[in-house]
């Protein structure tokens, strides 16, 4: 009896405490609902204040199914996975065990794909840390080339909005490639160069016809010409959309007949050229056409053209610092370029130089004075451009002659720093070969610049020798004048000097290296 | 036990297993991207698809294992289970035994594709008949390594304790034990080290002599001012014997902190049952160099095919795979089903961290700090360096060794290693686990409350 009287006021009781219970539910539920909210609101703002997650989500590219399945599969795991991975890359690369390390990096960056500073790291830790402990300049250019890769082909289209992926990958080709701190540096130049090639055959292209071609093969088989040209290269037994038809080496003697005198065979390539400049490069022609309004006539075969166009796609999209960082990118690859940015390859003769781009200097001030008007506070830029200027008069006393110096000195002495330069320009020329000029004594600094110019007279090259003959006899009076040798400077002496690296140059010339890629030339 | 097996065989779980298995046999090469060379790809190859199966068939065993008992409590079939005639020891090793098949017969069946796989991979990655006859030349062996005679530097760190004034030299408050440590590892480090123009030979004694037929890797990584930046030069002399013919004279140009390799050709090699090498840093390099210690150049002598050492390993992932499968069962005795898996997760996570455990149990100071250097160990050195060294003892015994690496690192695995994971993990700890478990079954109450 009591247990039925029980049974039947429970549910009373219930029934009764039931809209409370329900009341103060849906109140803990919209409280935590708003808590949650606020939270979620919070946290998108702080990562939209880092650049790690855009303001409009909906911009964010696509990821391949696999990293998405990943990333939402293994939930709060993810992090664990990580960081197992993270340890094991860093005990197999401190064990000299660097086959996985590519695996790993790949996988590590597919778990973290939003994350630019986890991109940027094992790109840098490839392309820097593990190149340099390979010897031959192929192995290092293999794991170059894997750390251009990664942030190229995946960190950036991951995060396209990402502007110090787009700086790190510039500094990839400005500072590796482009500079001369890797013993192998000349290995890379040729090899990029050699890869680049096909798709710039003098350095550059005309790119309103390289934007005016098909962007797909629908468009480019619309024209009948260029649908049978295509139709008898597949008969041919060949791929009619494959890069290596680009280049006149490498492509197949049956493919050459078919493209020769063919009026087809222009569009054919050009679709062919865009396609793979715009999907395995990554360069977008209108956005190399801005890059060189800017910065002048880049030759694509060398790094300088690729750092300054990172640069410029960083900059596009960077706020603050990052902006200042991909700026001083786009001016720094100007002033590159302007120092070698000239290519000389002779594939018959296997020879491969840089030389200076002179004409390419009033270009250079205008990515200065572009970089310093982007910038809120454009010192950075200006001294960066006096800097510049300092080079640039050197460059044209030895290249051009000292009337062309003059006029550039001018313009350094009106730069804003007249009170750092010198009112004469010998002395100031003196001063900046010293200053730029690694570490050593006034003797030994001559000794280089005599040795230039001898060499560059022994390769028929008489204006450079001339160039680097007049900084000499610069050089030689501050000597004589450090040396306080009262007696008049005597040409003869010079000549002797002259002589004597003349003679060390055939010395040396005689007992050449060959040129090839095994020996880094 | 047979009708352990049927179940477990016609359970959606063994078909589970092949299907992912499969996959991951199956989608590995397409997700995998080795450093660029063919070599690089097929080891990355062999490493994670054979490894992923590993780490699959690791979960699935634990969730065997502790589904195997809880679920005849669960499912209420214990009551007819435990009334039959036959010892709770039986029941638990019967089920064991059954889970045991299935798992090594679905990891040797992703080892052989593995293999079949790596085999027909050689064509494709390798073009040219050279490229691939030195393939197999580099990956489809197994080396064993000799290290060289060491000498034991205790007496001579004990004899020149004496006769520094440790007052002076050492410190007052530093414990003699530690004292000598330090003095041992300094006089390895002296003897390892070689000033520019100074030379250190090492003696490997090779126990049966070598056949000659396989060429011999010396292997060294040498550290010097700079890492990786400027090459240094090594001048190398092997020879036979203490003061025989000398067998190879080369000048090595390496880079700091990489591992470099020198091979002695096999013909000269043959027959040779003693080796001294002999390395002299030349004057040219300006700096001292210094081996590692506990790392002093190395020899790789070959020690037999891909095939048995691959074999091996294989053996011994069972082995694990048995082992953790009886982790979840004596889980599986103890708890329900979410709590035994937990359990038997946080074990796993337990022997995966135990060379950690080992190497912090090894450490005279857990707490450092950057600005004080410690003469002795401090009360909280002493308790931390406690727990670490019981949590050795309990784990690492039971460490989850990783042979998959040995094999794409080329390195022999020997019997003595299989025998020991077989015996200790796959025989002893399973049936001290199983006499475990039946202690817990038999007071465990089979029969549901009414």
């Amino acid at each position: 009896m009591n247990r039925e009287k029980t049974r039947n006021e429970a549910p009373r009781g219930l029934a009764g405490r039931l809209p409370r219970l329900a009341a103060g539910s849906l109140c803990i539920l919209l409280l935590v609902l708003a808590g949650r909210a606020g939270q979620v609101a919070a946290s998108h703002r702080y990562r939209a204040q880092y650049d790690r997650l855009p303001a409009e989500a909906g911009t964010r590219p696509t990821l391949p199914a696999g990293i998405r399945f990943v990333t939402v599969a293994l939930g709060g795991f993810r992090g664990i996975v990580a960081d197992a991975l993270w340890i094991r890359a860093s005990i197999l690369q401190e064990k000299g065990r660097y086959f996985e390390l590519v695996q790993l990096a790949d996988w590590i960056t597919a778990l973290e794909p939003h994350f630019p500073e986890v991109w940027i790291f094992h790109a840098w830790n490839l392309a820097y840390n593990v190149s340099v402990l390979f010897e031959s300049p192929e192995d290092r250019w293999r794991w170059v080339r894997h750390g251009i890769a990664l942030l190229r082909d995946r960190g950036i289209v991951f995060n396209p909005d990402s502007p110090s992926l787009c700086r790190e990958l510039g500094w990839i080709f400005l500072h590796k490639i482009g500079s001369d701190y890797d013993s192998a540096h000349w290995y890379y130049k040729r090899s990029w160069a050699r890869e680049m090639e096909p798709f710039f055959p003098e350095g550059r292209l005309d790119y309103d016809r390289l934007v005016s071609a098909p962007s797909d093969r629908r468009r480019l088989l619309a024209d009948p010409q260029v649908a049978s040209l295509v139709d008898h290269i597949r008969a041919a037994g060949e791929d009619p959309f494959d890069a290596a038809v680009l280049h006149p080496r490498s492509r197949p003697p049956s493919v050459n007949r078919l493209l020769q005198n063919n009026p087809a065979a222009a569009v054919l390539l050009d679709f062919i050229r865009r396609n793979v400049l715009e999907h395995r490069y990554k360069l977008q022609p209108d956005i190399m056409r801005q890059v060189e309004e800017i910065c002048g006539p880049l030759d694509w075969r060398l790094p300088y053209a690729h750092s300054a166009y990172w640069g410029y796609r960083g900059a596009a999209q960077a706020q603050g610092f990052e902006k200042l960082a991909c700026e001083r990118m786009v001016y720094q690859s100007a002033a590159a370029a302007f120092r070698q940015g000239k290519l000389y390859y002779d594939r018959e003769r296997d020879i491969f130089i840089l030389l200076p781009k002179l004409d390419m200097f009033e270009h250079v001030l205008r990515t200065y004075q572009y970089a310093a008007a982007q910038l809120e506070d454009p010192a950075p830029a200006l001294e960066a451009r006096y800097y510049f200027l300092r080079m640039a008069t050197l460059y044209f006393y030895v290249y051009s002659g000292p009337e062309e110096a003059r006029r550039v000195f001018t313009m350094l002495r009106s730069s804003g720093y007249a009170e750092e330069v010198p009112t004469d320009l010998d002395r100031f020329l003196v001063e900046e070969t010293l200053r730029t000029s690694p570490p050593g004594d006034l003797k030994s600094i001559l000794n280089a610049v005599l040795y230039q110019a001898a060499f560059w007279e022994a390769l028929d090259f008489p204006d450079r020798a001339q160039g680097f003959t007049r900084l000499a006899r610069l050089l030689w009076k501050e000597e004589r004048r450090r040396a306080a040798t009262t007696a008049a400077p005597s040409e003869s002496l010079f000549e002797k000097r002259l002589e004597e690296a003349r003679q060390q140059v055939r010395k040396t010339l005689s007992a050449a290296v060959p040129v090839g890629p095994e020996n880094g030339l | 036990m047979l009708l352990s097996i049927r179940r477990s065989v016609r359970s959606r779980l063994l078909l589970a297993l092949l299907i992912l298995c499969a996959g991951t046999i199956t989608f590995v090469p397409l997700a995998i991207r080795g450093d660029g060379t063919p070599e690089g790809y097929l080891l990355v190859f062999v490493r994670y698809a054979l490894g992923g199966s590993m780490a699959l068939l690791s979960v699935a065993a634990i969730w065997l294992g502790c589904l195997a008992i809880d679920a005849e409590f669960e499912q209420g079939s214990s009551e007819l289970l435990f009334s039959k005639p036959a010892s709770r020891w039986s029941i638990w090793m019967g089920n064991l035994a059954g889970a045991a098949i299935v798992l090594t017969a679905v990891m040797l069946l992703a080892a052989a594709s593995v293999y079949g796989l790596v085999r027909l991979r050689i064509f494709s990655v390798a073009a040219e008949p050279e490229e691939k006859s030195l393939l197999r030349e580099r990956l489809f062996v197994a080396r064993r390594i000799v290290c060289p005679r060491q000498e034991d530097y205790r007496v001579r760190a004990s004899r020149l304790l004496e006769k520094l004034d440790r007052n002076r030299w050492i410190g007052a408050g530093m414990a003699r034990d530690e004292a000598l440590r330090m003095l041992q590892y300094a006089l390895a480090v002296r003897d390892a080290s070689l000033a520019p123009g100074q030379s250190r030979t090492w003696i490997y004694d090779l126990d049966n002599g070598l056949t000659g037929d396989h060429a011999v890797l010396l292997k060294f990584r040498a550290v010097g001012p700079t890492h990786g930046a400027a090459a240094l030069f090594l001048d190398w002399t092997i020879s036979e014997g203490l003061s025989g013919r000398t067998l190879l004279e080369k000048q090595i140009r390496c880079l700091p902190g990489r591992e470099e390799t020198i091979v002695i050709p096999a013909a000269a090699a043959g027959g040779v049952r003693l080796l001294s090498v002999r390395c002299t840093n030349p004057r040219v390099n300006r700096t001292p160099l210094t081996f590692d210690p506990a790392r002093l150049p190395w020899l790789e002598i070959y020690a037999g095919g891909f095939e048995a050492n691959y074999l091996r390993s294989v053996i011994i992932l069972c082995a694990n795979l048995v082992f953790l499968c009886s982790i979840g069962m004596l889980s599986g005795c103890i708890f329900s089903l979410p709590t035994a898996a937990f359990t038997s997760l946080w074990w796993l996570l337990m022997v995966n961290l135990a060379p950690y455990f080992h190497t912090m149990a090894g450490k005279r100071f857990i707490f450092y700090s950057h600005h004080e250097v410690k003469s002795a160990p401090t009360f909280w050195d002493n308790l931390f360096r406690l727990f670490f060294s019981l949590l050795d003892r309990l784990f690492y015994p039971l460490r989850i060794t990783d042979p998959l690496q040995q094999v794409v690192e080329a390195h022999s695995i020997p019997w003595s290693q299989v025998f020991y994971e077989v015996l200790f993990k796959g025989v002893a700890a399973v049936l001290v686990m199983s006499l475990v478990a039946a202690l817990i079954l038999s007071r465990r109450q089979y029969i549901r409350n009414p």
